[in-house]
């Protein structure tokens, strides 16, 4: 966790008690909360006070969030974070082709939308490229196209070690299927999700165990969680 | 006169108190009713406009001649005067009153000049007075103008005097209508001088007539006759007072007068001058139509309805019967209604024609009459208008005239055979050949053709073959008498037969319309729907009148008028066209072709009118635009009213049924409320008090109760959660607006995922999972599958004790993907198992929480994605779910 240079926390939400609770959280993991009540009043704080990560309700009086998103994506890519609620499975996938980094599923555990917090801030774009990723006991080095879990080396196809790559790089983070299909197979064939399907499923007979890393979000896509590392996992290759 | 007697009966009462009602929300109408043009009505009228603008009445212009009169225009300032309408017709420009922009503004009063105008083709109603009944009809008052020669009971009265043809008319029951009579009278003289003066306006081409017309002889006729009407108006006020007061009827006289209509033009006369007399007499009169065998022209048809639209707009009571026999039905009608005078004309047919007939029907009449009066009424021939006759004739004519061929041909034919086989036939028996052939021509052809057989039948057989032959002149006494006697026989018998002939047709038209009415209605009885009667009654008009419908229906509420409905055999319809349905069904009147209203639309539209009121409209095309004859337009009719009534059942089952589904759905609610009621309270009731405990310092600083209270309330918002989204659920399944949203999902998978997000409810369980590797991805809405599987393990965990075992399963078979959740808990209770699926259906056992949603929002969602579900008990012990759901296959394996 930074400590030394506090994540700064735009909250985006009309319901006083919800920024309530969602403060007290936060300020509990030494991030800065700035608040905002309205759409508005959201755009205008996250061009003033630059925030790290923006958590967004979709339910705003003002207007709706789903333009507030895009209104800040026309000039920033600070992560934002949805709040939705069940049953929106079409709001969760415009948001997330739209520039959302992740959702949160109203209700949630505050642990939870921490967690979905600091997946987010670990994959700012800022960030350096590497080339070796570790979850779990998974580890993935793309340099050498070397995939291994349990410390067991795995044989993948080419379009599962795509997949998996994808995956890896953005864990923590929802993958909408349009996104994963447009990565892996282009933009032609992008409603053909059952080879989707097909070789997910293969993918993860070959790669899991438990816990699980890859979790299924239904009607929206795929979601590799984030694992503590088996850190020796990765080290008996090298 | 005991009291008893003279007091109203609560009918009476009724009746004055629905008048009145109608009168209360209908306009008031005031004629101002003049002798003739000049004498200053339309000064008048504007006089008492500005009297009810000064007392706050909101008072419109929507058509006035002022004929540039300085002192009559003067009195239109400060009244807001209506633009005119601009209409096109034949490509010139004309304008008149705007009928709609005054419906639309709604004024108090209006102010409509001239009430005897004739609209311009294309405008709504053929004649302004109509224009005027509507706006009355809709509640706002009219001030309008008339003289008094446009009434139409006074047109033959003012024509005798003045010589003038009067065109534009008006029904006298106009006069009825009004509420108020203004009389604007001014002596001859006055006016004569006025007309020296210049001050009456007259139109250019009518400068020369008018010196004839402007005599003090007929400004005096005209006055006394605008005085009567005026008059008599007053004593129709009076009886209306009477009525209500219950004062004894106004036909104290007991009298009652029938004249009978026919297609004839002296027919207009005749029932002018019954209205007349009935008037004078303060009888009521009733018109009677005589419908014969075979069918009219089409000239004789419109001619018809004329003249029987003129007595019912002259306040006849009108009577339509079948009979081949006018004489015989006029007086059976007559006794059947008390008539006490009967109204004919003068026969015009020649007395050897009537002598064919057994006596001219006048002679018939009073033959029969018994105790009724008769009035012969001679024929004013001045009147007939002589090119009418001439279209009659002509289609008379030519509709028959390959009949008269057909009789002069055969006739020929027989006499020219018998002719050239020589002298083999003695001349007696070709007589009688030809007599035979005569008789035998009647029974297919018309009485005319056949009356010309008999004749040239005659001629032909003196002229070839009574000796002298080939010379009319007859030599023999015997032969003479022969020839009479044909003639004779040839005509009577000949006439006798065509008679029979066109009884019996009629009386097969007639059968053949009561079958055609019995199955229709037999048919209209088993229709099960709106779509099914529709279909069917515009099917029967397509096939019996060979004309295509458009029928409209109302919608549920009754006061809206839904789009063409799409079981109608005619569905294109313009704009046009919509709005003159509309109108029809808002006034519940006829319009359109062949009526008075709007007669320039294709259709010919008839309102639906069930018992309660109007359920829709029928618009028919008739093929080349052909009228409809009098005895067809019976049984349509009889179709349309028999049709509506269904339809209004129908409406009335549908609001039954509505009723019936509410009244289910009001139990439901009681049911979702008592149990929401209670679920919603208890994690409620839990949180709050959890929360209230944590505030409270003591508690709040013991760690261990600190984790037991916050982790009560996380539990409790999970079951809260639960509960809001079955009840959304559930509704979205109601609603019927459920669709899922096909993609491919992983049976597997799913159950996975089921499980992941039930660990914490599982720990107390073992779940086994066996699911085969091989089972094909299915196109469903994974979203939707995964709520059903979520809640069907989630039923399976809360009704099994701890420890039990859960298994699920899933195979591939040629059914689909098979997918069984069995546990090893008590089971269902038998009785339960048919309503499991039921909505708010609980199982006896009630010590779960929960609201009896959770199945039957599997099963929703199930269903909505093709699939299947039941539930049993295993034999060993235990419940089990089977879902089934449809594998569509996929065509490539890998991309």
């Amino acid at each position: 966790v930074n400590t030394t240079n506090k994540d700064r926390i735009l909250i985006i939400d009309d319901e006083i008690q919800i920024r309530r609770f969602l403060r007290i959280a936060l300020d509990s993991q030494d991030y800065i909360v700035i608040e905002a009540s309205t759409g508005k009043e959201g755009i205008y704080k996250a061009a003033m006070e630059h925030p790290d990560l923006i958590v967004l309700d979709l339910g705003l009086p003002d207007i709706h969030g789903k333009e507030v998103l895009k209104q800040i994506r026309e000039w920033s890519q600070i992560p934002i974070i949805v709040l939705t609620i069940q049953d929106a499975e079409d709001d969760k996938i415009f948001t997330l082709d739209n520039g959302a980094n992740d959702y949160v599923t109203k209700p949630f555990a505050t642990g939870e939308l921490l967690a979905r917090i600091r997946a987010a801030l670990r994959n700012r774009p800022t960030e350096p490229e590497h080339h070796e990723y570790r979850n779990g006991y998974l580890f993935v080095d793309t340099l050498n196209r070397i995939v291994k879990s349990q410390g067991k080396a795995i044989m993948l196809t080419a379009t599962e070690y795509d997949l998996l790559v994808l995956l890896i790089k953005n864990a923590g983070r929802v993958l909408t299927h349009r996104f994963i299909m447009k990565e892996i197979w282009g933009p032609y064939r992008i409603d053909e999700t059952q080879n989707l399907r097909v070789f997910m499923a293969q993918l993860r007979k070959k790669i899991e165990h438990t816990p699980k890393l890859i979790m299924t979000e239904p009607g929206v896509g795929y979601r590799m969680v984030l694992r503590e590392s088996q850190t020796n996992t990765g080290d008996d290759v090298q | 006169m005991n009291d008893e007697l003279n007091r109203p009966s609560p009918d009476q009462i009724l009746e004055n108190i629905k008048h009145d009602e109608e009168r209360r929300h209908k306009g008031r109408l005031k004629i101002f009713l003049g002798m003739c043009a000049g004498v200053g009505k339309t000064y008048t009228m504007l006089q008492s406009a500005q009297g009810l603008q000064l007392r706050g009445i909101k008072v419109l212009v929507g058509y006035i001649e002022t004929h540039k009169r300085a002192e009559t225009e003067a009195l239109l300032k400060g009244l807001r005067v209506l633009p005119r309408l601009q209409i096109t017709y034949k490509e010139r420009e004309f304008n008149d009153f705007n009928l709609d922009a005054v419906l639309l503004e709604k004024p108090d009063v209006v102010i409509v000049d001239e009430l005897a105008h004739s609209n311009i083709p294309g405008m709504r109603h053929e004649k302004r007075y109509q224009d005027i009944l509507e706006l009355i009809d809709n509640g706002i008052s009219v001030l309008t103008t008339l003289n008094v020669q446009h009434l139409e009971s006074q047109k033959d009265t003012v024509r005798q005097i003045t010589q003038i043809e009067i065109s534009e008319t008006v029904p006298d029951s106009i006069l009825d209508r009004a509420d108020e009579i203004e009389l604007v009278d001014l002596s001859p003289q006055d006016l004569l001088v006025r007309l020296a003066e210049g001050k009456v306006y007259l139109p250019e081409r009518a400068k020369t007539a008018a010196a004839n017309f402007f005599t003090i002889s007929n400004l005096i006729a005209l006055r006394e006759i605008a005085l009567r009407a005026a008059t008599q108006h007053v004593d129709i006020q009076l009886t209306g007072d009477m009525r209500s007061k219950g004062v004894e009827g106004p036909w104290k006289t007991g009298e009652r007068l029938m004249v009978a209509v026919g297609r004839s033009p002296y027919s207009e006369q005749l029932i002018r001058w019954t209205r007349r007399i009935a008037s004078t007499m303060k009888a009521p009169w009733i018109a009677v139509y005589v419908q014969q065998p075979g069918r009219l022209t089409e000239v004789g048809n419109v001619l018809l309805q004329k003249n029987i639209n003129l007595a019912q707009e002259l306040g006849a009571e009108l009577v339509t019967t079948t009979d081949d026999n006018v004489a015989h039905a006029l007086i059976r009608i007559a006794k059947q209604k008390n008539v006490t005078q009967i109204v004919i004309g003068k026969s015009m047919t020649s007395p050897l024609v009537d002598l064919v007939h057994g006596g001219s029907l006048v002679n018939k009449i009073i033959k029969q009459s018994g105790g009724i009066d008769v009035y012969v009424v001679q024929s004013d021939m001045s009147s007939k208008s002589p090119q009418k006759k001439v279209q009659v004739n002509d289609t008379f004519k030519s509709s028959f005239l390959p009949q008269y061929g057909i009789a002069a041909g055969v006739i020929t034919l027989i006499a020219l055979s018998c002719f050239f086989t020589g002298s083999v036939i003695d001349y007696r028996a070709i007589g009688m050949i030809l007599l035979f052939t005569v008789s035998t021509l009647a029974l297919f052809l018309r009485r005319g053709p056949v009356l010309l057989g008999a004749v040239l039948g005659a001629i032909l057989w003196n002229y070839l073959f009574i000796p002298e032959r080939f010379t009319f002149s007859i030599t023999s006494l015997s032969d003479f008498l022969m020839l009479i006697m044909y003639f004779f026989v040839a005509i009577v018998g000949g006439s006798f037969t065509a008679r029979i002939r066109r009884h019996e047709l009629t009386i097969q038209q007639r059968e053949q319309d009561t079958t055609f009415l019995n199955n229709f209605l037999q048919k209209l009885i088993r229709a099960e729907d709106q779509s099914a009667l529709v279909r069917l009654a515009s099917e029967e008009i397509k096939k019996q009148f060979n004309s295509l419908t458009a029928i409209f229906l109302s919608d549920p509420t009754g006061k809206v008028l839904q789009k063409v409905h799409s079981e109608s055999t005619l569905q294109k319809i313009n704009e046009k066209e919509i709005g003159v349905a509309q109108w029809v069904f808002l006034n519940k009147k006829l319009a359109g072709r062949q009526t008075k209203t709007l007669a320039l639309s294709e259709l010919a539209y008839f309102p639906l009118l069930g018992a309660q009121g109007i359920v829709g409209v029928a618009g028919l095309l008739f093929e080349n635009n052909k009228s409809l004859a009098r005895e067809r337009e019976t049984l349509l009719l009889m179709i349309l009213q028999q049709f509506a009534l269904c339809i209004e059942r129908e409406n009335y089952r549908a609001i039954a049924e509505q009723l019936k589904i509410s009244s289910q759905s009001e139990n439901m609610y009681k049911t979702l409320l008592n149990s929401v009621s209670h679920q919603l309270r208890t994690p409620l009731v839990t949180i709050k008090g959890a929360a209230t405990e944590l505030l409270n310092y003591r508690t709040g600083a013991d760690p261990n109760k600190r984790t037991i209270l916050a982790g009560d309330i996380g539990e409790s918002a999970d079951r809260l959660d639960r509960l809001v989204r079955n009840i959304l659920d559930m509704s979205r399944i109601e609603s019927g607006m459920l669709k899922p949203r096909l993609d491919w999902c992983d049976i597997g998978e799913l159950i996975d995922i089921c499980i992941e997000e039930l660990h914490t409810q599982i720990a107390q369980h073992e779940i086994v999972v066996n699911i085969t590797d091989e089972l094909p991805i299915i196109n469903a809405d994974e979203v939707l599958l995964r709520q059903a599987f979520l809640n069907l393990i989630h039923n399976a965990l809360i009704y099994t004790p701890s420890q039990s075992k859960i298994l699920i399963q899933a195979i591939h078979t040629e059914l689909g993907i098979v997918i069984t959740i069995a546990d090893n808990g008590r089971g269902i209770p038998s009785q339960d198992i048919p309503h499991i699926f039921d909505k708010f259906y609980r199982s006896g056992d009630r010590s779960q929480s929960g609201i009896g949603l959770g199945l039957s929002i599997a099963r929703g969602f199930i269903e909505v994605n093709g699939g299947t579900i039941s539930a049993e008990n295993i034999p060993g012990g235990g419940a089990q779910f089977t879902v089934t759901l449809p594998v569509k296959t996929v065509d490539k394996e890998n991309g």
